[in-house]
């Protein structure tokens, strides 16, 4: 049990995290829904998150994990944020697609 | 408890922006005429108690936190003075007016006067915050206060569908910039195990090599590098996150968009001015691909906000792009900083000219501004406030004093003599230029960079004078419907008219007066020492643990 944990390196979370990011970064420029586009961003957030434990438990101190507390706040700060606009725009439009907002352009 | 009363003293300014913030939302809970009335005056209070704070007593308030997560050094006076200076003339553009004190013709937060403003003090106190990191934890929760206001404020800035689509769109890119910046910052802590920035500069100092003694980053670093600029450049609006100024500009009520021109692109210059001071090994003797980038990003910004702000019909989108465009001419600033390498009196007047223009474009930025909101939309339009050109049409002719305080902000942004931006110009391009004389192999590159900086400086007149022109020369055009009313009147009401007032005779003040100007940057002389070391006695933890 411990041989195959330890086969698992700094660098299997590093791809995890980074693997996690680019989907959240390409689901972002993709999706036109703006539940999942945000949903995205949480991903790419994630993404981060792994990485910064990894590398807080390879270099054995816990800023890295004090950060990840950080982000997550910031996180879920974002996401009430991002749900208050949403239901505010949901009001003028019942919709949640991201082209029906086309009244800015130049 | 040690730990405190070391921090304490240092953060008050701080502590007071978001003591006065929790306060004012609390008063945006009553419903009364008067308390909405009494949120501006508390905000403008407060701001004028942090310049004096920062002002009076300098010496006391500087100093590093026993942990030295938290810097207070004569760069970070300067950026917070400047925040809280420039924070004042926004409050007056931001004062309700109406006689139920719900906002001004360009401005309609509704009831939320006290939640508007004590969002405008938490952002303002993530700008101190920002100037004062020495911890990239600290640097991120920096500018994440200084931002997710902002995204509200846009929003709330109007009851109507565009504020809220262009606060939407504002706040997704944000957390996409926020995302790029953390992914750097992740990677910055993994390669070195440490998360402060004057640690990280330590570091990266022991790999100095070559003639200029540039520090050699690996790879990862340099990934590192190019996601913490992605997630800057969005702050600043510069390349290749530019695209969203010109919606959100234009969604967001005007005094919300002078905000928007100017704080967070103060946390995009310092930021990046900390990242390079990292970069540099604390110094800023940073390696060459760094400088490319900066080089390639300053160019492309200016184009990308001169040519975009030539084709606008939107006097707001004229001046998002325009914001574009001076962040160009700011990263001008910093790309000379950055292939100063380790030539000491060019980085020092590269800096300086950097801090200067923030300055300058804050003035002369917030000048035009006001003078924008106080020119009422002609009839028939979705806005109360002048948005378009037709808007402006023959306002010069008859309103002289507007007309005159318009044209001095915009011959300021093109940078002719006698204004503020003359000398925020002259001392961007002047260390390039010292720094092409004394290092002969970099004699093209800051030719091609001076000169593209000048053509883009000639580009803008283009618009700036157009707006100018529009004002003065052009004829009204005639009105919809019936034809009674001739120009609709400016709003008269005291705050904004302080403000343009104010910005006026500080844009001709600074531009006229060499010894004013001087003063102002010899301010920042001393402003080198950025990640300073932290006092060398270790913090003591067993006190700290047992006075827990």
């Amino acid at each position: 049990m411990t041989s195959t944990l330890n086969q698992i390196t700094l660098q299997h979370y590093l791809a995890v995290g980074g693997i996690m990011f680019v989907i959240g970064m390409i689901g972002f420029m993709t999706r036109r829904n703006l539940i999942l586009m945000f949903l995205c961003t949480e991903l790419m957030f994630q993404g981060v998150v792994i990485n910064l434990v990894a590398f807080g438990a390879y270099h054995g101190n816990f800023a890295g994990q004090a950060f990840t507390i950080f982000v997550l706040v910031i996180a879920a700060a974002e996401a009430s944020l991002a749900l208050g606009l949403i239901v505010l725009l949901f009001r003028h439009k019942a919709t949640l697609d991201a082209d029906a907002w086309r009244e800015l352009k130049g | 408890m040690e730990y405190l009363k070391s921090i304490v003293p240092l953060l008050l300014p701080e502590l007071l922006l978001v003591v006065a913030a929790g306060f004012l939302f609390l008063l945006g809970i009553s419903t009364k005429v008067g308390a909405r009335r009494a949120a501006p005056w508390i905000s403008l209070l407060v701001l004028g108690g942090c310049c004096w704070l920062i002002l009076g007593e300098p010496m006391k308030l500087s100093g590093f936190d026993a942990k030295g997560t938290f810097e207070v050094t004569s760069f970070s006076l300067y950026i917070k003075l400047l925040a809280c200076g420039v924070g004042i003339l926004l409050t007056l553009l931001a004062w309700p007016t109406n006689d139920d004190a719900t906002g001004n013709p360009s401005l309609n937060f509704g009831g939320d006067a006290g939640e508007f403003f004590a969002l405008m003090l938490l952002s303002l106190a993530g700008v101190l915050m920002v100037s004062g990191a020495n911890d990239m934890i600290l640097l991120f929760l920096g500018i994440e206060l200084a931002s997710i206001p902002t995204y509200i404020m846009v929003s709330v800035s109007r009851p109507t569908a565009v504020a809220q689509e262009a606060g939407l769109k504002y706040f997704f890119l944000g957390a996409l910039a926020a995302a790029l910046m953390l992914f750097g910052f992740s990677y910055l802590y993994g390669t070195t195990g440490t998360t402060s920035l004057h640690d990280i500069g330590q570091l990266l100092a022991g790999t100095q090599a070559g003639p200029a003694g540039a520090t050699v980053p690996t790879a990862w670093q340099v990934l590192a590098l190019i996601m913490l600029l992605l997630g800057f450049a969005f702050k600043l609006a510069a390349a290749p996150l530019h695209f969203y100024a010109g919606d959100v500009y234009q969604g967001a009520a005007t005094p919300v968009t002078a905000f928007l021109s100017f704080v967070p692109k103060v946390t995009g210059i310092v930021a990046i001015i900390k990242i390079m001071w990292v970069y540099g090994g604390n110094g800023f003797a940073v390696p060459e691909i760094f400088a490319k980038l900066l080089f390639a990003i300053a160019v492309i910004t200016m184009f990308a906000g001169n040519l975009l702000g030539l084709m606008q019909l939107n006097v707001k989108r004229v001046m998002a792009y325009s914001s574009v465009a001076h962040s160009g001419y700011l990263l001008v600033g910093l790309t000379a900083l950055a292939y100063a390498g380790g030539n000491g009196s060019v980085q020092n007047a590269a800096l300086q000219g950097v801090l200067f223009y923030i300055a300058a474009y804050g003035i002369m930025n917030v000048g035009v501004f006001a003078v924008l909101q106080m020119i009422p939309a002609r009839e028939g339009r979705s806005t109360t406030t002048a948005e378009t050109y037709e808007d402006l049409a023959g306002q010069g002719r008859k309103h002289i004093g507007l007309g005159l305080a318009m044209a001095v902000g915009c011959f300021s942004l093109i940078g002719l003599p006698l204004t503020v931006g003359f000398f925020g110009k002259l001392y961007l391009i002047v260390p390039a230029w010292n720094l092409a004389s004394v290092e002969p192999e970099l004699k093209g590159k800051m030719a091609w960079l001076i000169g593209l900086t000048m053509l883009n400086a000639a580009i803008s007149a283009g618009y700036y004078l157009k707006i100018v022109g529009t004002m003065f020369l052009r004829p009204e055009p005639p009105l919809f419907g019936d034809s009674v009313s001739s120009l609709p009147v400016p709003a008269r009401s005291l705050a904004p008219t302080v403000a343009v007032v104010l910005a006026t005779v500080l844009t001709l003040g600074l531009g006229t007066l060499i010894p004013a100007t001087q003063l102002l940057t010899t301010r920042v002389t001393d402003s080198l020492e950025i990640g300073r070391q932290p006092p060398l006695v270790a913090p003591d933890t067993a006190s700290v643990a047992e006075s827990r």
